[in-house]
């Protein structure tokens, strides 16, 4: 160590940069190194793994359902991953699945391991588990190279050692030149040192250095020059000054206007200056110096008494060391008059020994006279200020206060003064305060001004202030100003203001009347409203607005609250000038005086016939179906959620009742819309009828009502309403001309069992009512899950009657038909029955609707037409007197196939004469009225097979269109002649086919005969025909020939 | 608890659902119904149903199959098996005591004609509709087994499924071989 450091700063440097180069190149490198093996480690690790949960993740359903190509699919997206070597899916039995490279033979291992990954030499290897439910199906194996992890650590260690050795050698050179930037200045600083220690010359010249610490000791150097030089300079200079100053007392002394003069201990005189000599009225100095001065100019007071040395006020300073000073004494000349002097008297200190003192003195009779006149006249005008109720103050011409009368509230004069005035204004007065002072210091002419003021309480204060200029002689030196308090004065004027601009700007009409009830005034909008203009209305009684639609009790209550409370509020209506009568939301308000006298009458009011029509009709607009006035689907759904929600928080229960009329399109489409419409409003009045109050009904659109039942107690009752509903479209509708038959279908949904929100209680309700319509109508159902099944049965049920047909399970049954007259049979109808090995004998009323909407209808129609004509067939080869066996047909059949075709083609194979056949159609069929279906009946009716119509009397055809018809039975439907006996409707309807038959040359014929009454009462009416059970169910053909044999 | 011997059921029942057919030579020792009713069970491990229709670790979960397919006679033992923690019950519609929700809806090859109408039937209920009609998935069926080179392979219609609120793994899609999917 002791060896370095005797090497010269310059080796040093050099060897230190060196070392330190190397030794950082060396840390780094090998950080670098390091990190760099470990970092790449764990990216292949991170990215490997995710890769494996990705594919194990997909690979699961290829696993599963035992798919490799899949699988193969997963593992080749590794392909973009050039690390990986190969990877393998293994199944749930740890047998090899697929591998990738797919189609390559590869190493994967045989036996797989728990999950998790390891770095061997070369490779990373990964095992990733395949999961499904929280079961192992699988495991993915992926092999990966570490690439050149291992080559790049060699390389990596070469080139530090390589970059270690360059740098050394290049640090080297750069610092052999660098060192001399620092030894360089050093060697310069100690030459200058050398020659100032020298020469002692300050001013050398020392080069202005560098930035570094080097730099400021050169600076530090000079300065330090530059300061001896200095001082030695200043030395010179104030002997100069001490010279010059003496000789200017000298002169001061001589040409002051101030009588000056000094004197010894003693009291002698040792210098007077000229102004004393020309003051006191003597000569020259000599008459004076030496004297003693209390004796020549100061023996005696004003009044002539004498003035002892001891109490004399200038040696008040000998003897106290103290100077003194006085302006209520007098002097005395050479001449013996006397003047008033202000004097001053200073000891003289030599070395801290008193060796006498100075006396300067001036003439003040003349300062003493003015200064009593200036008391007076300060005193008048303080007197007149101070009783003064304005603020009054006085400003320099600067505008700093000089003065003020009283204090502004909150402030003391004593704070004021001194201040400057415009900075009591609130901002935004100063500049019109600062133009109207300037004005009046430039012309002299009085101003004035108004601003506010602000306390610091917030109160506000307006003043009017007055300026006028102060002069001194010609020159104007201040200004006075003068504050008026306007506040009041001010406020009410605002307020007044503000009113009126309100009263006249409102859009509310306003009359003011006088205690007598005679209009003072009105403003615009009474004149907008009513249409009276100011002038004709002054002077008049409100009266004439009267618009007689309240009676006197109203007005006399009015008037009656306005006296004791004070005011009245409501709606009156009035009557505009054009007569029009309107809704006012009035305000009518009594005015009194500070004494409790009444003034004024104050009524405020506005139009609100407006707000009050458009209202009331959007509301309902919004809310209602416009054709029935019920409530509408959104009203409906806000009450029905209103509903649940007070039903879920009290455990209620709610229902929903979905109707909808049956076979109304019918009407709709034949009698037209206004019959349609009309007949929707006599049904929604008849529903309303049976509600409760609380319930609500709407109209959802169409022919589809919805009842919203509230508060259900039991599901009895809502059974009963339903009941009830189907049971008052019982009575038919009677309009204009028409007698309308309706019934209607109902689907209930309660909550919370059938659903807890409303569109599922709708959607619900609304199943349950397909639900009754299926099961033939005019009836309710309530909504169960069932329903959701009942679907699938009825699908079932389809597939089965596909079954029946080609299975030969369909039978025919026949039911006699009888000739009223006689009691002799004439025909028979045949009526298809379902014969199912399990379900036992099906109804037609069951299967046929599902055969119609499936289309097999054709299928059974063919059949029961043929199974009809062959056992026809039979019965007359029997030489059976039977006259026509009846078939009855389905619309569908009309729509689909040449049914005139396959009736003749059956006929002509069996051999039946078309005379023996009657085909019985509906009454809907004809009411469609399509060309179509009337020209194939036509070519029926013209083989001679005999045409009837079925159900004859529900429908609505009309006499004359029947008429055009190919038609020769009607047949009356069995509902009307169940209570024919003791319904008069039904009676009237029965009578009135019987006697259209009759005018039209038809038979008529009558089924669902039960009794013998039932078949008299209709032999009496003139019907041909009957057939029921009166005579005998549908029987089997077998059956149906013994029946004939009892007969016969 | 289960039982020991429930445990031995299961383990028999799963190796006969699993391995058989992975270890089936393509000569095919098991039919192809047999295949399809495996393929039912591991189809529901992929599905995941609105918790409203199966309410986590309540309820079973049921399968149900509409129409004659001699799928049922295999489908059997599937009632004895669990998934997602629900025990499996097999419904067969048509009888009338049947009055439950069912999960999935096997439609039989044999009731094509009524496609139409039992999608449109069941069009809000969260149904899966599996079936080998042919087309199955283009005539709006959510999952539909094809044949292809003497493997059952399946065809899903993810726009179907979404319709129904019924979520589809995609790992199911994986395996497809048709994919019906239209964007919203």
């Amino acid at each position: 160590m002791e060896r370095i450091d005797r090497y010269p700063i310059k080796n040093k440097l050099i060897l230190m940069i060196m070392s330190t180069t190397v030794i950082s190149i060396f840390i780094v490198g090998s950080v670098l190194v390091v990190f760099d093996q470990y970092k790449t480690k764990q990216v292949m690790t991170a990215h490997l793994t995710t890769l494996g949960r990705i594919i194990a993740d997909r690979s699961t359903a290829a696993l599963s359902f035992d798919d490799p190509k899949a699988a193969t699919d997963i593992l080749s997206a590794l392909s973009k991953e050039p690390l990986v070597l190969f990877a393998c899916t293994y199944d749930r039995s740890n047998g090899l699945f697929v591998s990738y490279p797919s189609g390559e033979a590869v190493a994967c291992p045989t036996e797989t391991l728990q999950d998790g990954y390891q770095f061997t030499e070369a490779y990373f290897q990964l095992y990733q588990s395949v999961t499904l439910e929280e079961e192992i199906i699988g495991t993915i194996y992926i092999q990966a190279t570490l690439g050149d992890l291992h080559a790049r650590f060699l390389s990596y260690i070469f080139t530090v050692i390589l970059i270690a050795i360059l740098a050394s050698f290049v640090a080297y050179i750069l610092a052999n030149r660098q060192q001399a930037l620092i030894s360089t200045p050093i060697l310069r600083l100690t030459d200058i040192a050398k020659q100032i220690s020298s020469g002692a010359q300050y001013d050398i010249q020392v080069p202005q250095g560098t930035g570094d610490e080097i730099g400021t000791l050169y600076r530090a150097f000079k300065k330090m020059l530059d300061q001896i030089a200095y001082r030695e300079k200043a030395r010179d200079q104030a002997e100069q000054l001490r010279r010059e100053s003496e000789n200017q007392v000298r002169l001061l002394l001589s040409s002051t206007a101030e009588a000056i003069y000094s004197l010894d201990l003693e009291g002698n005189c040792t210098f007077v200056n000229p102004a004393c000599l020309s003051i006191l009225g003597y000569e020259s100095v000599s008459e004076l110096l030496g004297k003693n001065m209390h004796s020549t100019i100061h023996y005696a007071h004003a009044d002539g008494s004498p003035y002892p040395l001891e109490h004399c006020s200038i040696f008040e300073a000998f003897s106290t060391g103290k100077h003194s000073h006085s302006d209520s004494e007098v002097l005395w000349r050479s001449d013996g008059t006397s003047f008033q002097a202000e004097y001053w008297s200073h000891p003289i200190y030599k070395e801290n020994q008193n060796v006498g003192f100075v006396v300067t003195f001036i003439d003040i009779s003349e300062r003493k006279r003015s200064e009593a006149a200036l008391r007076q006249s300060e005193e008048k005008w303080r007197s007149l200020t101070q009783y003064s109720p304005d603020y009054i103050c006085t400003l320099n011409r600067e505008g700093i206060i000089q003065f003020i009368n009283q204090a502004v509230p909150s402030l003391t004069p004593e704070e004021m003064i001194g201040k400057t005035q415009v900075e009591y204004l609130p901002e935004k007065y100063r500049s019109v305060a600062l133009a109207c002072y300037q004005q009046v210091l430039d012309t002299g002419v009085p101003n004035q001004y108004e601003t506010e003021f602000c306390d610091p309480e917030g109160k506000n204060y307006y003043f009017e202030m007055q300026v006028g200029p102060i002069r001194d002689q010609e020159e104007i030196i201040g200004l006075t100003v003068s504050a008026r308090d306007l506040t009041e004065r001010k406020k009410s004027e605002e307020k007044l203001h503000q009113l009126a601009a309100v009263v006249q700007n409102t859009a509310e009409g306003v009359i003011v009347t006088d205690a007598a009830g005679k209009i003072i005034t009105v403003n615009n909008a009474f004149t907008v409203i009513t249409g009276y203009p100011e002038e004709e209305v002054l002077g008049q009684n409100p009266r004439f607005l009267n618009s007689k639609k309240h009676d006197r009790g109203f007005y006399t209550t009015l008037w009656a609250t306005i006296d004791t409370a004070g005011f009245w509020q409501g709606e009156i209506w009035d009557r505009r000038k054009t007569g029009e009568i309107f809704p006012t939301w009035s305000t009518i308000s009594s005015v009194k005086d500070s004494d409790g006298k009444l003034v004024n009458y104050v009524s405020v009011f506005s139009d609100i016939s407006s707000i009050k029509r458009s209202q009331e009709k959007l509301d309902f607009l919004a809310h209602h179906d416009p054709l029935t006035e019920l409530p509408n689907r959104l009203l409906f759904n806000d009450r029905l959620r209103h509903a649940l929600k007070r039903a879920l928080r009290e455990s209620k229960e709610v229902a929903v009742i979905f109707l909808d009329l049956d076979r109304f399109k019918n009407i709709n489409d034949s009698l037209g819309h206004p019959i349609g419409d009309i007949l929707l409003q006599e049904a929604a009045e008849r529903i309303m009828a049976l509600v409760r109050s609380e319930d609500t009904v709407a109209r959802l659109g169409g022919d589809e009502f919805i009842i919203l039942i509230e508060e259900v107690s039991d599901i009895q009752g809502i059974a009963q309403l339903a009941q009830k509903i189907v049971d008052v479209f019982d009575r038919p509708f009677l309009i204009k001309e028409h007698e309308l038959h309706l019934t209607v279908s109902a689907g209930i949904s309660l909550y919370p069992d059938d659903g807890e929100d409303g569109p599922t209680l709708v959607k619900n309700a609304d199943a349950a009512m397909y639900r009754a319509k299926e099961e033939g109508r005019n009836d309710y159902q309530f909504y169960t899950k069932a329903l959701t099944t009942a679907v699938f049965e009825r699908l079932t049920l389809e597939t089965k009657l596909r079954h029946a047909v080609k299975n030969k399970e369909l039978v025919l049954h026949y039911q006699p038909q009888y000739l009223l007259a006689t009691g002799e049979i004439i025909g028979a109808e045949a009526l298809v029955r379902w014969q199912h090995p399990d379900m036992g004998l099906v109804m037609p009323a069951k299967f046929i609707p599902l055969a119609e909407e499936s289309g097999l209808i054709v299928a059974i129609g063919k059949w029961v037409l043929h199974e009809a004509c062959r056992q026809m067939k039979c019965w007359v080869d029997a030489n059976l007197s039977l006259k026509r066996i009846a078939v009855n047909l389905s619309g569908i059949q009309f729509q689909r196939g040449n049914i005139v075709a396959t009736i003749k083609h059956t006929l002509d194979q069996i051999g039946l004469s078309p005379q023996r056949l009657e085909l019985e159609i509906t009454e809907g069929l004809i009411m469609q009225k399509t060309d179509r279906a009337i020209s194939m009946l036509t070519r029926l009716q013209d083989l001679g097979i005999t045409i009837a119509i079925d159900d004859f009397g529900t429908g609505y055809s009309s006499l004359s269109y029947l008429k055009q018809l190919p038609v020769d039975k009607l047949k009356i439907d069995r509902s009307f002649v169940r209570d024919i006996t003791h319904d008069a409707n039904d009676e009237a309807i029965t009578r009135a086919v019987v006697a259209l038959g009759q005018s039209l040359q038809l038979k008529v014929i009558a089924e669902g005969v039960e009794t013998e009454e039932q078949r008299k009462f209709l032999e009496n009416l003139g019907c041909d025909e009957s057939q029921g059970n009166y005579y005998s169910p549908a029987v089997p053909a077998e059956e149906f020939l013994k029946l004939f044999k009892v007969i016969k | 608890m289960k039982t020991y011997r429930e445990y031995i059921i299961q383990f028999i029942l799963f190796s006969y659902l699993f391995l058989w057919p992975s270890q089936a030579n393509p000569a095919g020792e098991i039919s192809e119904d047999e295949v399809k009713a495996a393929y039912i069970y591991r189809i529901i491990k992929f599905v995941e149903w609105p918790e409203s229709i199966l309410p986590k670790g309540r309820d079973a979960l049921t399968v149900c199959l509409f129409g004659e397919d001699p799928i049922e006679k295999v489908l059997e033992p599937i009632k004895k098996l669990k998934a997602q923690g629900h025990a499996i019950r097999l419904e067969r519609l048509g009888s009338m005591q049947s009055d439950r929700v069912c999960h999935v809806l096997f439609i039989g090859d044999k009731e094509e004609h009524h496609l139409k109408e039992i999608l449109h039937l069941i069009k809000h209920l969260s149904m899966l509709t599996v079936s080998d009609i042919e087309s199955f998935v283009s005539k709006g069926g959510m999952i539909g087994f094809v044949l292809k080179s003497g493997r059952v392979q399946l065809e899903i219609n993810v726009e179907a499924s979404r319709k129904a609120k019924i979520k589809l793994s995609s790992d199911l899609l994986e395996v497809a071989t048709l994919l019906k999917v239209t964007r919203p």
